[in-house]
């Protein structure tokens, strides 16, 4: 399925669970001006699930350094990209679903090798990804897109 | 992103920041902070209080100026981080690089040492 750009309030009292699902996607441009405009839809989106502070800042960690990343690295040809942002909260559980057509990246794989703090790279930012997270899959699927979803540990920090 | 700087005395520049550390907000600041910080050659303290979140794009442009610093003889050190900016500091060591102070008096301890 296709995901829709809207980061707005779902309908009140909306029967339709179609309708209250696309209202937690925020999609944009593969750029630093995508990038920008969709900080605001994304944290929006976070206001309305009223979340614990400490989670709410994990999901905007890893919000930041995975799209980032993505622009930094996926994006970086001269062709028009798109990314989707989609928000899943379900109990103290928050999953955050990263859709992009860059190159394949495969988070997972890139960690250890530049979480060195010394180190001035990006490698920072996933290794924070990592700390913050209780799950993280990735799938690079046949039409040529990166699909990772983050599962984001809440309560104390590990 | 906000930047408010005074002078502690004659050695020591004190900067407090406000706003979000991120790709958004070091890119607003980034510029002006290190040439505030790094030209005088002056040790500097950092004041987060008002900095309500940071990602590794801020981590990375304290870092990049406490080294350039380093590199004039003279010392960086931050200090009033939120518990939440905190837990990031600490989970990539970032006092093994940039040190932290408990408050202003320790911050200026750090850099005076």
């Amino acid at each position: 399925m296709k995901m829709t750009l809207d980061a707005s309030s779902p309908r009140e009292g909306s029967p339709d669970p179609e309708a209250r699902r696309t209202a937690d996607v925020v999609a944009f441009a593969g750029s630093r001006a995508g990038f920008e405009r969709a900080l605001g839809g994304f944290r929006a989106i976070l206001d309305r699930h009223a979340l614990e502070p400490r989670t709410r800042y994990r999901c905007e960690l890893v919000f930041e350094e995975i799209v980032s990343n993505i622009i930094r690295h996926g994006c970086a040809d001269d062709q028009e990209h798109h990314i989707s942002v989609t928000v899943a909260v379900i109990g103290d559980r928050v999953t955050l679903h990263f859709e992009d057509d860059g190159v394949a990246f495969d988070p997972r794989q890139s960690v250890p090798a530049r979480e060195s703090v010394g180190s001035d790279s990006g490698g920072r930012g996933l290794a924070l990804v990592r700390s913050v997270s209780e799950r993280i899959d990735y799938e690079r699927t046949p039409n040529h897109e990166n699909h990772l979803d983050v599962t984001i540990a809440a309560g104390p920090n590990r | 992103m906000g930047m408010l700087v005074t002078a502690v005395d004659d050695k020591i520049t004190k900067v407090m920041l406000n706003g979000r550390l991120d790709t958004v907000g070091v890119g607003q600041i980034e510029t002006s902070f290190a040439a505030t910080l790094v030209p005088p050659g002056k040790s500097a303290i950092v004041d987060l209080s008002g900095v309500e979140f940071v990602a590794s794009m801020g981590i990375r442009m304290l870092i990049s100026v406490a080294r350039a610093m380093h590199q004039r003889q003279a010392k960086l050190a931050i200090y009033n981080a939120t518990s939440l900016v905190q837990e990031v500091f600490d989970t990539v060591k970032l006092s093994d690089i940039v040190p932290i102070g408990r408050d202003e008096d320790d911050a200026r301890r750090i850099v005076s040492s």
